[in-house]
């Protein structure tokens, strides 16, 4: 079976063979800021076999032009810089372009026609948009067979004569705008195209995309309901797909008496039109109307209008498939963005648990660490007490020593366990109004024997202060510590002060310092020193023992007591540790009723 | 005035003979038990004057003894001070509000331990 094109070309176009005038190619510059506007006038030029150039703005068009190459400008007339007005004038200024017609397509001629019409001198015509493709071919014909520009442009408004079916082709495409779902889109455009151009029925071919490779659909609106099977139902020996990709439209009738059924009971195809469905970029199928209802076939006008109907169907199906990748993407997006939300939080569930587990299982350790210290301090103790005899000093000393590590090992389990409690906020201070200076003597004095041992002069200066708001114990702590830390780094015959005053800087603050003789802290380290773990790097002068948590603690119960610690120091002349505690502006001292307890 | 006798309550066994050794050598009488079925039995037979109790036991805690202690007409007076290795932060009131004079953390601070004792033992004669 055969199909057999009109006029034996298949070329069938519903331009009437170019005049003699015209070039056989003539090129038209289309000038608009809006690409959707280029498109359908390059579409439908092109289609009238002229070449194209698109400009995007009225300075690029003038540079175009200036080449010399361009027989005719369509241009809109508002655009955002020079307008088409101002091109117009530019054109005409220039030997090169002076002779070139312009014709406005424009949507301001509906409002302002009067002063458009003046403004338009020299231009060839005025096209209000919308315009038929016809109007917008013959006059562009007209143009290209005149050239030179009459002196008062014909101004052509959306024709009376026009096919009424035009009226219908706007809602259509209306209709088409409005619809985001490609497979709607193209069903209702099948639907409509039938109905439109009077066929018995309509198919619409979609081509395989790079999705889908081999997924061919069909959209069919026909009497009786008869989708058809395969592409070779609808393509009868003619290569549909060669007819898209020549974006050609084709009208074919019965040729040497054969019939070409479309399937089971469909009875005869005797005309068929066929309109390509593409864009600048892609091809996306073709929408074929089959046998013409009350004629013998499809006329110029029928190609013109589905013609027109499937440039307007390709742009708006591309926006609809982009719109449906764009949506499919951001599904697909927030879809694995849940994911890995879940899994995120899966995550920090068994992360918090390794952490729950691992503060647990430290507690449960420190916590039975303390028995077989306490079973060692004990008999310590007893030894040096002289309850299992007579020691000598030589024995006392080495007992004393033993004693002394026992208590460190002791405080570096308290350390560890206070270090947790840090690093779960569940640190709590116990605020109540205190005498500093008291509790600062206590302190020094726990620490005068270690000084002894250590051959450094330990000094207390703390005159009377009036009471600050503090935990008892946990400033005894950081005192404790603080001393501990400058007798460790003080070399014998050293000296180490205590100080505790009203604060120089801000009043409502009691400041109390410890200051050492001892080797000092680099000054790259000064910012790290309340770090957790912070060691003192290359800080060789003295034998390092701890677990480097205790400034680290100090630092926390400072902070939770609303005070600040600070540190300074000159590398081989000692250092200075100071913290501040707030003074308490209730009058009277242990008055523990009264004061709130703050966690 | 007769001697006054202490229960010493402990699982670990150099502590106990570490205390045992330390009370002794201050004028107390000492007996001790290792796990909280012990202590109860002996607390009844010996009637001590106070008890000295940890917390972590074998065959139910601290607390556990306490409340059988005091649920026993002849010891429900009896001074109980707990030493114990627990957080104190978690352990401490709780033994307290239980009824024990003072609590004590592990490893002890001696002088204040006896002190303790002294002052339960004056305080319930």
């Amino acid at each position: 079976m055969q199909m057999q094109p009109i006029n034996g070309t298949a070329n069938v176009n519903l331009a009437t063979p170019l005049a003699g005038s015209e070039k056989a190619r003539s090129t038209i510059l289309v000038v608009d800021d809006r690409p959707i506007n280029r498109d359908f006038l390059s579409t439908l030029l092109k289609y009238f076999g002229y070449s194209i150039i698109e400009a995007a703005s009225a300075e690029q068009a003038s540079e175009i032009a200036a080449t010399g190459f361009v027989d005719l400008i369509i241009s809109d007339v508002c655009m955002p810089g020079m307008d088409g007005f101002a091109l117009l004038e530019k054109l005409r200024s220039e030997p090169a372009t002076s002779n070139v017609p312009v014709i406005f397509y424009t949507a301001a001629y509906k409002t302002a026609d009067d002063s458009v019409v003046s403004r338009a001198r020299g231009a060839f015509a005025v096209l209000s948009k919308p315009s038929s493709p016809e109007e917008i071919v013959s006059t562009v014909r007209s143009a290209l067979r005149t050239g030179a520009p009459p002196t008062q442009p014909t101004v052509n408004g959306p024709s009376a004569q026009a096919d009424p079916r035009y009226a219908a082709l706007v809602e259509i495409m209306l209709d088409l705008v409005g619809e985001r779902l490609p497979t709607r889109l193209m069903q209702t455009c099948c639907d409509s195209a039938k109905a439109l151009l009077n066929a018995s029925r309509s198919l619409l071919y979609v081509l395989p995309s790079g999705q889908e490779p081999h997924a061919r659909t069909f959209y069919s609106a026909s009497s009786n309901g008869h989708r058809p099977e395969s592409v070779d139902e609808l393509l009868l020996g003619a290569s549909l797909e060669r007819l898209i990709a020549g974006h050609k439209a084709g009208r074919f009738r019965q040729v040497n008496g054969k019939e070409y059924g479309i399937g089971p009971g469909e009875g005869k195809t005797l005309s068929l039109l066929c309109l390509p469905i593409f864009t600048n970029t892609h091809d996306y199928g073709c929408l074929c109307l089959l046998n013409k209802i009350a004629a013998l076939d499809f006329s110029d006008e029928d190609e013109r209008l589905g013609a027109t109907l499937t440039s307007q169907l390709a742009m708006v199906y591309e926006n609809a498939v982009f719109y449906q990748q764009i949506q499919d993407s951001s599904a697909r997006l927030a879809h694995e963005m849940e994911d890995r939300k879940r899994a995120e939080e899966e995550l920090d569930r068994s992360r918090k648990e390794q952490i729950r587990l691992k503060d647990q299982f430290l507690s449960q350790v420190s916590h039975e660490l303390r028995s077989p210290v306490m079973a060692a301090q004990q008999f310590v103790e007893i030894l040096l007490e002289g309850i299992a005899g007579e020691i000598n000093g030589e024995q006392r000393e080495y007992l004393n020593i033993a004693l002394r590590n026992i208590n460190q090992l002791n405080s570096m389990i308290g350390d560890l366990l206070e270090a947790t409690r840090i690093e779960n906020g569940k640190l709590r201070v116990d605020l109540r109004s205190i005498l500093l200076p008291e509790v600062v003597k206590e302190a020094v004095e726990s620490a005068r024997p270690f000084a002894q041992e250590r051959q450094i002069a330990l000094s207390l200066e703390a005159p009377a202060l009036p009471p600050v708001l503090a935990d008892r114990s946990r400033v005894r702590e950081i005192v404790t510590n603080l001393l501990d830390n400058a007798l460790k780094f003080t070399p014998p015959h050293g000296a180490v002060g205590v100080h505790a005053a009203l604060d120089d800087q801000d009043p409502r603050f009691v400041r109390v310092k410890v200051t050492d003789t001892g080797c000092g802290i680099n000054a790259d380290d000064l910012g790290k020193v309340f770090d957790r773990h912070y060691q003192g790097s290359g800080n060789d002068c003295m034998a390092r023992k701890g677990l480097g948590l205790g400034l680290h603690i100090c630092k926390e119960l400072v902070t939770l007591q609303r005070g600040q610690i600070l540190v300074t120091s000159d590398r081989n002349a000692g250092s200075t540790f100071s913290f501040t505690l707030p003074l308490s502006s209730r009058v009277g001292v242990d008055d523990a009723d009264a004061e709130n307890s703050v966690g | 005035m007769p001697t006054q006798k202490i229960l010493l309550v402990d699982d670990d066994a150099d502590v106990v003979r570490a205390l045992n050794i330390r009370l002794k050598s201050v004028g107390y009488d000492v007996v001790v038990a290792g796990d909280a079925m012990a202590a109860i039995s002996i607390a009844l037979n010996e009637k001590p004057d106070l008890v000295v109790l940890d917390i972590g036991l074998p065959g139910g805690d601290g607390f556990m003894v306490m409340k059988w202690l005091g649920l026993l007409y002849e010891l429900a007076l009896t001074p109980i001070i707990v030493v114990s290795a627990r957080d104190p932060t978690i352990v401490k009131q709780r033994a307290l509000d239980a009824g024990a004079s003072a609590y004590f953390q592990k490893p002890i601070d001696t002088n204040p331990f006896l002190l303790a004792i002294r002052g339960a033992l004056e305080q319930a004669a």
